[in-house]
Formats: C-alpha cells, structure tokens, sequence
C-alpha cells in the first residue's frame, strides 16, 4: 500500500488568502510613492511667474483612488497649448489683479505664444521607475503573505 | 522631540529634520564646496530659477499607516522622503550619501529612544530638469519605519 502524505497546505490556503490583501496595499503603497514622485517633478517643471500654478499641483486620496490634480484655471493651456493670441493688461489674471498689474505694464497688449508641457514631462521621467517601484511592492506583498 | 501616539507625525519629523542640520556642504572633485542654502518642510512654489538659492534640502512630512500588532497594540508602518535639490550632479550623489548615512548612523537611537524601529532605506530616485539657463538635479531617497503604540481600548 502506498500512502500520499501532501504537507503545508494549511499554509499555502493562508498564503492564498492573504496574498490579495497585501498585494492591494502594497500597490497602494507604490502608487502613492509613484503619484508623489510625479506630483514633484510636475512642480520642478512647472513655469513659475507667480508660483500660483506650482502650488495649485495637488496630490489627493479618494478610497482606492490617488489624483493628480492641477487647480489652477491656465494649467491646461500650458500643458496643451493655445492659439497664439493678444491679451489687454486690464484682463483678470484670475488672481483678483490684472494682468498688467503682473508685470508692472498698462494700457498696453501682450503677445502669448509659448506653453510648457509640465505633467506629461514629469510622468515620463517617472515611469521607467515604476516597473522598480511595482517589483519592490510585489516582493513585499508575497513576504507579508507569508510567501 | 519624543515620539508618542498622539505625535508620531511631527514627532518624526522634528527629529528627522533635527537630525540632518549635522548635513551642511559636500566638497565636489574640484575641491569645491556645496552648502545647503535652504533647508525646508516643502519645496518652495516661488523664487527656484537662481544658481543662489541651491542646494535645497527637503524633508518631507511622513506619511503613514496602521495596522493590528497584538490585542492592546497597533503598529504604523509609515515613509519619510527626504530630497536634496542642487546645481551639479556630483554634489546631488554626495548630499545624498551623507543623508543616508546620518539616517543610518542614527538608527539606535531612533529605535532605542524614540522607538522607531525597522529604519531602513526602501529606493532613491533621481530627476533632473532644466529651469531657463540652470539644470536642477534632484535625488530623492525613502525611509520606512515602524513604530508600535499601546491602543484606546474602549
């Protein structure tokens, strides 16, 4: 008679079983790291006249879901661009001033023409460290599993 | 600082930040020196387009979480960043070895007095961008820590 003695797996079912768990938090954990990187070279990047577009780089956490969010109302004109066009100095900077008043000049036009990509930059410069970042959580998901 | 339940966020902090003031210059392969011109909690919105204001050193705010340890204990498992900003590529590697270091030599106390054990070093990432006529180099190295705290039993 032969006897077939299978050992572990009261181990390998709570591996099993708690392998999802720590998976989700540690990419959670990645994503964060990821979004923060990101959210930090996207202020690097960013122009900076008033510093307004800088500090409207926001960094939230909704349940299961991490954002990047640019709050500024000119955000989306230097990332995408825009036609060229002329602006009067008594236009609103959106700020509660002008935007003569910005650069001590009235009564006059100024000509806008140049956008600066700032979150497209900084997302690529990020990426090729989050295959790092997402083998680093996994190893440490399946230690904490028990793996 | 003491580290206790109800501070483990600035407690962190403070004596992270108290820690790295012994980081001051670096001196480059042309026996150049690099000083910290700005040490700070976040890095500045405004005013980064000057060679002058270089090096910054950032130490960021922990961010943590908990999770069960026993029945009456919790543990935070939680990262600091900490991120050096400078000119040369060169004095950016040194910054960063000495904060590395100063946190390293720093662990037995971190874990015998504060309490914040498993103070290890997770990755460090480097980002370089150019700001009109200056090229910024920036490392970024992360720490993660433990700390357990005897839970509110209700």
């Amino acid at each position: 008679m032969m006897q077939i003695k299978l050992k572990g797996l009261e181990k390998t079912q709570q591996f099993l079983v708690q392998l999802p768990k720590s998976m989700n938090k540690e990419i959670m954990q990645v994503s964060d790291t990821f979004m923060r990187s990101t959210q930090k070279s996207a202020k690097l990047r960013a122009p900076r006249l008033t510093g307004r577009l800088a500090d409207s780089i926001e960094f939230k956490k909704i349940k299961n879901q991490i954002l990047l969010i640019v709050n500024s109302p000119y955000g989306y004109f230097q990332e995408y661009g825009f036609t060229p066009h002329f602006i009067h100095s008594d236009m609103s900077d959106r700020m509660g001033g002008t935007v003569g008043g910005l650069f001590g000049r009235f009564n006059s036009f100024f000509w806008v023409a140049k956008h600066k990509p700032f979150i497209q930059p900084a997302l690529e410069q990020n990426l090729s460290n989050l295959p790092n970042l997402l083998s680093q959580g996994t190893k440490k998901a399946i230690k904490q599993a028990g793996g | 600082m003491a580290i206790s339940k109800s501070s483990v966020i600035s407690g962190i902090f403070e004596n992270i930040y108290d820690r790295l003031t012994n980081v001051t210059s670096v001196t480059l392969s042309d026996a150049s020196t690099s000083s910290i011109q700005t040490r700070t909690g976040a890095f500045p919105d405004k005013d980064i387009d000057e060679t002058s204001k270089y090096p910054i050193l950032v130490i960021n705010s922990p961010d943590i979480s908990w999770e069960e340890f026993t029945l009456t204990k919790k543990q935070v498992m939680g990262t600091f960043t900490i991120d050096i900003y400078t000119t040369k590529a060169e004095s950016a590697d040194l910054f960063l070895d000495a904060i590395i270091n100063s946190i390293e030599t720093y662990r037995a106390t971190l874990g015998n007095t504060y309490g914040l054990v498993f103070v290890n070093l997770d990755s460090t990432a480097y980002d370089s961008v150019m700001r009109g006529k200056i090229k910024i180099h920036v490392r970024s190295c992360i720490f993660s820590f433990r700390y357990k705290f005897t839970k509110t039993l209700s």
